[in-house]
């Protein structure tokens, strides 16, 4: 039964070579362009590495300090009213102003008050940096961040060569750097680097190991080399504020929200008594918020960042339905006109007693068989502008990428595609009356 | 003529909704995408109210604010001397962390005045009109005694005049804004961030460069060459004692900067135009289908003496109608967004970007009815009735 409908199916799509193209077309187009987008959604939010936890993971970005004062708001006003003036006067009570400041912290601050937390398994402080070093000659541009030794535990980096640095090399300051292959390249000219050296910030550091560059948009999560950030240059005394912000593993078992409140409940205990804080600042808050979150706010930003995050997966939902929308209503009118050119076909079969599923079953196989073929064409095309923008650089750090899964997908995409543009009018076929197929050609 | 369209189009009425939500939603399509396109070109036509070429910037370290004040200002009137002594220079600024093509950025609000006045914050030194070409349109640049004068001076763009004080000459005069402030110059943009930033109220303050300790902007008297970066580099480096600055070409930084909105740009209009050659390919799928299904139409009023032009212009009104219908619903709801004030941007965009869309639209159709229509008057009588 299967093999005769794609057989008639293949047959009919030859025999409308016009309608067959405009078709094709459309559909390998818009699928191409889906998979483009699916890709690079699945890199930046997929869990491939570094990103193996991404569902675990916790940023706490800021040190947010602020005090709320209370304003009381007089405003004075005069009208006429009936040939007389007077003075109409309004009384804000209780109008609030806020006055903060925020900033990446102290590493300190969230050793001291986010260790103790039960429900975070790992936790690492890191403090990123753009650095560009002159080597021969040329000039590279690096991403540094330098962290404690937990920082392999958060972020499943992939180790090509050599070790990650350990705690003993944390302790000892020692001069050591994790650097990714494509730096390597750059840098050296050849990936066996394991033991040579590396100037930065006038002192020479040693490569420990080689890792494999990831390409993710959100920083930090793919830099170009990591370092201990104990030899870093840093001030003795405790402030609120410095270069760190943390990342935070959580117990896959515990939700994030109640991770982000013991978060939260723990800068409240964040002595408020120091030095530092000269504009009396009355509460501490540290900015806890998930890679999504984060992600989102990046494109739509709104304080809250859970208000970012759903504002943002409206629109690009909206957005993407609407892409997919008009396509699929063209393929629908296509369908149309091409199904009741078929209508005497239609007639004859159904007088020879075909039951409504059965029609509706060949013309949707007869939809997916098209489908399948646009996507095929569809496919072809978004791998190669995949592999023109990749190449080309033009979405800065982020890489496309096209794995099992990417093709997994778009296969699922191009059959439910194929559905849909093809049950309306597959349905709207079916329900012709016999009499009304047969005779054709109705003015 | 057109009742009688009406009447056929009516009597289709299953097949012509779906024709005619198509091309509706090919209308909102265009309508966001061109008025996207408007309002970014709009912002690129603008001056940004400063020189990048052959200019370099020195994001200095952080470690910068582990030395305390004194040091600091040693370290900045060292560093000053060390770079205009290099041959190539030919001038140098100092700012604080906002700066040109950077993403940080400083404001502050106040309705002290009794409206709220809210502005973006740019801290210079008295060098930066040289340095980045600044030319003030109206008042003058900022002068040593501006340093120590207690009404804190400051130059305004001309946004913020527009936006805060229209028609009025407020030069000389002291805001209350975040403690007093004397406007003594007006400036036409101070778009530190770019062609494609927003016009937005912003305003200069100066600062003896002693204070300002983040950036460093330098101006060559020639060119900005490859080599030149190593050097200037280096004089950082020696005359700060830290390694860790960066070095950026501001012309790069600009260019790096615009790419990305570039790229968004093309990408909206690229899957939008798309959208509309698939629209149009199948409008001319279904046009030419519906119109050889009707030959035996064509062929009788061919018989009663229709001319072929007359038969041409039937069925191009017909989907002209049909596609005004649809333009019509589109834009019923495309002028509500400047009629409610939905958005912030200049209603004009909206207005501009319907009657494009509309144009563009309708051309479309007229030019997938064109072939269908001239093949159905080339129909004979003879033919197309005894087909039947």
């Amino acid at each position: 039964m299967l093999s005769n409908y794609l057989k008639m199916a293949w047959r009919v799509l030859g025999r409308k070579k016009l309608f067959t193209a405009i078709s094709l077309f459309g559909i390998s187009f818009t699928l191409g362009l889906l998979m483009v987008m699916l890709s690079f959604f699945q890199n930046e939010l997929g869990s491939d590495r570094p990103l193996t936890h991404k569902s675990d993971i916790v940023f706490v970005d800021n040190l947010e300090l602020s005090k709320v004062y209370y304003d009381t708001l007089v405003v004075l006003d005069t009208a006429i009213v009936d040939g007389v003036e007077v003075i109409d006067s309004t009384m804000k009570k209780n109008q609030t102003s806020r006055s903060s400041s925020s900033s990446s912290a102290n590493q300190n601050m969230f050793i001291d008050h986010l260790s103790d937390i039960s429900d975070i398994q790992q936790l690492t402080v890191y403090s990123p940096s753009d650095v560009v070093l002159y080597h021969n000659g040329a000039k590279v541009k690096v991403d540094i961040v330098s962290t404690d030794p937990n920082y392999w535990k958060v972020l499943d980096h992939e180790l090509l060569q050599g070790r990650f640095f350990n705690q003993v090399d944390f302790d000892g300051a020692a001069l050591v750097v994790v650097i990714t292959d494509d730096l390597a390249e750059e840098y050296f000219g050849t990936k066996e680097v394991i033991g040579r050296t590396m100037e930065l910030d006038k002192k020479d550091y040693k490569v420990i190991g080689l890792i494999r560059q990831t390409h993710k948009i959100m920083s930090p999560i793919s830099p170009n080399i990591i370092t201990p950030y104990t030899t870093m240059a840093l001030d003795a005394q405790e402030h609120y504020f410095g270069y760190f912000t943390a990342l935070v593993k959580k117990d896959p078992s515990a939700s994030i929200k109640s991770v982000k409140e013991q978060i939260e409940n723990a800068s409240g205990q964040i002595s408020l008594d120091h030095p530092d804080n000269n504009n009396d600042y009355t509460t501490a808050q540290f900015d806890v918020k998930s890679y999504d979150e984060r992600f989102a706010q990046g494109i739509y930003y709104e304080e809250d960042e859970e208000k970012s995050y759903s504002i943002v997966k409206y629109i690009l939902l909206g957005l993407l339905l609407f892409f997919i929308l008009l396509p699929t209503i063209n393929l629908i009118n296509l369908n149309v006109s091409r199904i009741m050119e078929r209508s005497s076909e239609i007639g004859v079969r159904k007088s020879f007693g075909a039951d409504q599923s059965h029609i509706v079953t060949q013309f949707i196989v007869e939809n997916i068989v098209l489908t399948v073929i646009g996507g095929l064409i569809g496919l072809a095309l978004a791998v190669l502008l995949i592999s023109l923008i990749n190449s080309g650089g033009y979405l800065g750090d982020s890489k496309m990428v096209l794995n099992g899964k990417f093709f997994l997908y778009s296969f699922l995409i191009t059959i439910v595609f194929g559905i849909l543009s093809g049950v309306i009018p597959a349905w709207r076929m079916s329900k012709i009356q016999i009499v009304k197929a047969l005779k054709q050609n109705k003015i | 003529m057109i009742t009688q369209i009406l009447k056929l189009i009516w009597n289709k009425k299953a097949s012509n909704a779906l024709m005619l939500l198509e091309i509706f939603l090919a209308f909102l399509v265009l309508f966001f995408a061109i008025a996207y396109t408007i309002s970014q070109m709009n912002k690129v036509n603008r001056p940004i109210g400063f020189d990048y070429e052959n200019r370099a910037m020195v994001k200095m370290s952080h470690e910068v604010f582990n030395l305390d004040s004194t040091a600091k200002a040693q370290m900045i009137t060292n560093l000053k001397e060390n770079l205009l002594n290099d041959d190539e220079v030919e001038s140098v600024s100092f700012l604080k962390h906002v700066s040109p093509f950077q993403n940080n950025n400083s404001s502050s609000s106040s309705d002290n005045m009794g409206f709220t006045i809210s502005s973006q914050l740019m801290f210079v030194d008295l060098d930066y009109a040289k340095t980045m070409n600044v030319k003030p349109i109206r008042g003058r640049w900022f002068t040593e005694d501006d340093l120590l004068d207690e009404s804190n001076p400051i130059i305004v763009n001309q946004q913020f005049m527009d936006e805060y004080f229209p028609e009025k000459d407020m030069l000389d005069s002291i805001l209350d804004f975040s403690g007093e402030r004397r406007i003594v110059g007006v400036v036409d943009e101070i778009r530190y961030l770019g062609a494609f930033s927003e016009v937005v109220p912003t305003l200069y303050v100066v600062q003896p460069h002693t204070d300002n300790y983040n950036n460093v902007v330098i101006k060559m008297k020639d060119q900005l060459r490859a080599e030149d970066e190593p050097r200037l580099a280096e004089i950082v480096a020696q005359s700060t004692g830290i390694a860790t600055n960066i070095l950026v070409n501001l012309e790069e930084s600009n260019t790096e900067r615009n790419r990305h909105n570039w790229i968004m740009l093309i990408a909206i209009l690229s899957i939008c135009g798309f959208l509309c050659v698939n629209v149009a390919l199948g409008l001319f799928g279904v046009l030419s289908y519906n119109i050889s299904k009707r030959k035996s139409e064509i062929g009788l009023r061919q018989a009663l003496g229709a001319h072929t032009s007359d038969i041409t212009k039937q069925f191009i009104t017909e989907a002209l109608i049909l596609a005004g219908l649809a333009v019509v619903v589109g834009v019923f709801f495309a002028i509500q967004i400047p009629l409610l004030k939905v958005t912030e941007y200049p209603v004009t965009i909206f207005y501009q970007s319907i009657i494009y869309s509309s144009v563009i639209i309708l051309v479309l159709v007229l030019l997938c009815a064109l072939l269908p229509s001239i093949q159905a008057a080339t129909i004979t009588p003879a033919n197309s009735l005894h087909e039947d």
